[in-house]
């Protein structure tokens, strides 16, 4: 029903039609631009308050002479005359944060992390000396979701990288007729590099963006607060178990993506270069030192506390609203992947002379 | 408009499995009045009220909202008939990235026909009905106290002017105080924007200061309804079980009442 304005012989204007929050336009149009006139709302449908402010704005604030309401309509522009005109003008969105210098934010975080590692060293300390205290069951449970639950997709990159892999240094050993390098190029370049880095980056992923949620819902249902309340330290008892299972399942995974990622390396070699599988286990014994492979697990392990200790950070800092969850697991896989890499480099420097 | 009552049930049943919640429930709420259900914990209020508004689908039976089925009609009809009820939540349910204000600005948003300006003028209009402040609109939900997020709760369910509210256990986790001036508050509003209103309580107070008519929900099925007085003197035994507290310190009030009377002639 669309909205009409008439005038009778006393030049009221009556309005008819549906005047309610939908038809704003069309009910401005219909007002015209006459304001002193006298009005009659009475046969105005739906009447309803966005209407009444319409109405209110067109005249300026001061209601014409002469003018009818229906008893509900004139409730509404009682409200509106007693609103001050200033309060209805005030913002609503949230007054802005003062925006913090990059560097700002980054040294906080650098804060936040070092607070959590130091309060990580001091609880190992205290549950050396309290055995009994130690939250094992956590751990195991831990463990197993962040870890066990991951075989299968860390397997399947693993295999899918080593056959690639495999492939492309094929192509170029065969043109200098170095197929029997392949295990040692291989060998060393997925104990030592990929295989720590790929789980780590799987894992931060996966399982440290599950912690970091999984902690700041907490924070959200008040099960954090529950926790303080009841004389529990949240970091003896959320971030240590968490932590100690990262930096166990990452290596243990990082075993099973070097097997798989070798395995992959050997079935392409086998078809590539004609290799035979044995002459692939051989030369991976002679030609690879094993502290290439050490040196990877004790890699892992660091990736592993690393991602722990940043998923917890960024779960137990998250505040309790949805929009602070989801940009601090953003923040977190975001900081996990990308200090794997930098932590990487640095060990790349530290250890050149170990081959 | 007002020629079919607001919300209507007939033969409303819910069943979880085996675990019959609700059987052949038929309810009428009339134009105009404030409407309480009230019942033990687990007697399905709650699923009774979301079947009402459409959240929970009824196992059978059909409602109606202001004359139009509200389940089994298309996404758009039903969209359009949610757009004239409001809905508060027992916890708020704001949307907590949100300031108050944007929480409130948010539905008259989704209509995309009012200019950005009217809009915020709305928005300011609802929060002073509530009785907030304007400084509360740039406030986010986890800034506010228990009786402030209730108001802005209520503004966010006033923002498109509904014809029907309905409250889920409005004055619960409120200090006496902040749940005697919201009950003002909604019966303030009530008057004012004709609203019909149905609510789940618990509060004895809230019940008997705003309830026109009151339905006692018990044995899978509304077991008294009428006025809060007659309720209560039901001879149910779920509903004498439940109102013995309140008779009893009635009863008590009037007898020192005479008893002092006499003493102060």
């Amino acid at each position: 029903m669309s909205i009409a304005v008439d005038e009778n012989a006393a030049g009221i204007r009556r309005v008819t039609g549906c005047v309610d929050i939908r038809h704003l336009e069309a009910l401005r149009e219909a007002l015209g631009d006459a304001p002193q006139a006298a009005w009659d709302f009475r046969d105005a449908e739906d009447f309803d308050s966005a209407a009444a402010l319409t109405v209110w704005e067109f005249w300026n604030g001061t209601i014409p002479d002469g003018t009818q309401f229906s008893e509900r309509q004139q409730v509404l522009f009682d409200r509106l005359a007693r609103t001050p005109r200033e309060q209805l003008t005030q913002p609503l969105t949230p007054v802005a944060e003062a925006a913090k210098f990059p560097l700002q934010s980054l040294l906080q975080t650098q804060a936040g992390l070092a607070t959590t590692l130091g309060r990580f060293v001091l609880d190992g300390v205290y549950l050396v000396r309290h055995p009994r205290s130690f939250p094992l069951r956590d751990m195991s449970a831990a463990c197993y979701r962040f870890g066990v639950t991951a075989l299968p997709i860390t397997a399947v990159v693993g295999f899918l990288i080593g056959v690639v892999l495999s492939y492309l240094s094929s192509l170029s050993l065969r043109d200098f007729g170095a197929e029997s390098f392949l295990p040692m190029v291989l060998g060393i370049g997925i104990l030592r590099e990929l295989g720590p880095l790929l789980t780590a980056i799987v894992l931060a992923g996966r399982s440290g963006s599950s912690i970091t949620a999984g902690l700041a819902a907490m924070r959200l249902t008040q099960e954090l607060d529950a926790l303080a309340a009841l004389g529990v330290s949240s970091s003896r008892r959320l971030v240590m178990p968490r932590v100690i299972a990262m930096m166990l399942v990452t290596p243990a995974l990082t075993l099973l993506t070097d097997a798989a990622a070798l395995i992959g390396g050997m079935i392409s070699g086998m078809v590539e270069l004609d290799l035979a599988a044995d002459a692939f286990a051989y030369g991976l014994q002679t030609d690879v030192p094993l502290i290439h492979f050490q040196l990877g697990l004790f890699k892992s392990a660091v990736f592993g506390t690393a991602i722990g200790l940043i998923a917890c950070y960024y779960g137990l800092h998250a505040r309790a609203n949805t929009q602070s969850l989801a940009t601090h697991t953003t923040n977190s896989v975001v900081l996990s992947i990308s200090s794997i890499i930098v932590l990487d480099a640095l060990f790349a420097v530290v250890f050149k002379d170990w081959v | 408009m007002s020629d079919s009552s607001p919300v209507e049930l007939q033969g409303i049943g819910n069943r979880f499995g085996d675990h019959v919640v609700h059987d052949c429930i038929d309810l009428e709420i009339h134009d105009n009045e404030i409407f309480s259900l009230v019942g033990g914990s687990g007697s399905g209020k709650t699923v009774l009220l979301n079947t009402m508004i459409g959240l929970h689908q009824p196992t059978s039976g059909e409602v109606r909202l202001l004359g139009h089925p509200l389940h089994d009609t298309q996404a758009e009809q039903q969209s359009e008939l949610r757009n004239r009820i409001g809905v508060l939540f027992q916890a708020g349910a704001l949307f907590s990235a949100f300031s108050v204000g944007e929480n409130i600005q948010f539905p008259i948003a989704e209509l995309h026909s009012v200019p950005k300006n009217l809009m915020r003028e709305l928005v300011q209009l609802k929060l002073s009905m509530v009785g907030l402040e304007a400084r509360d609109a740039r406030k986010l939900p986890a800034e506010l106290s228990g009786g402030m997020r209730k108001r802005a709760a209520l503004a966010r369910a006033l923002a498109l002017d509904p014809e029907i509210l309905f409250l889920d256990e409005p004055t619960s986790g409120l200090d006496p105080v902040s749940a005697e001036q919201f009950v003002d508050l909604i019966s303030e509003l009530r008057t004012a924007l004709e609203l019909t209103i149905v609510m789940v309580t618990h509060d004895l107070y809230t019940l008997t200061q705003l309830s026109d008519r009151v339905g006692v929900l018990a044995d899978q099925g509304i077991v008294a309804l009428g006025k809060p007085s007659e309720v209560m003197a039901h001879p149910h035994p779920f509903v004498q079980a439940y109102f013995r507290l309140i008779n009893a310190r009635n009863a008590q009030a009037a007898e020192k009442q005479t008893t002092g009377g006499s003493h102060g002639i």
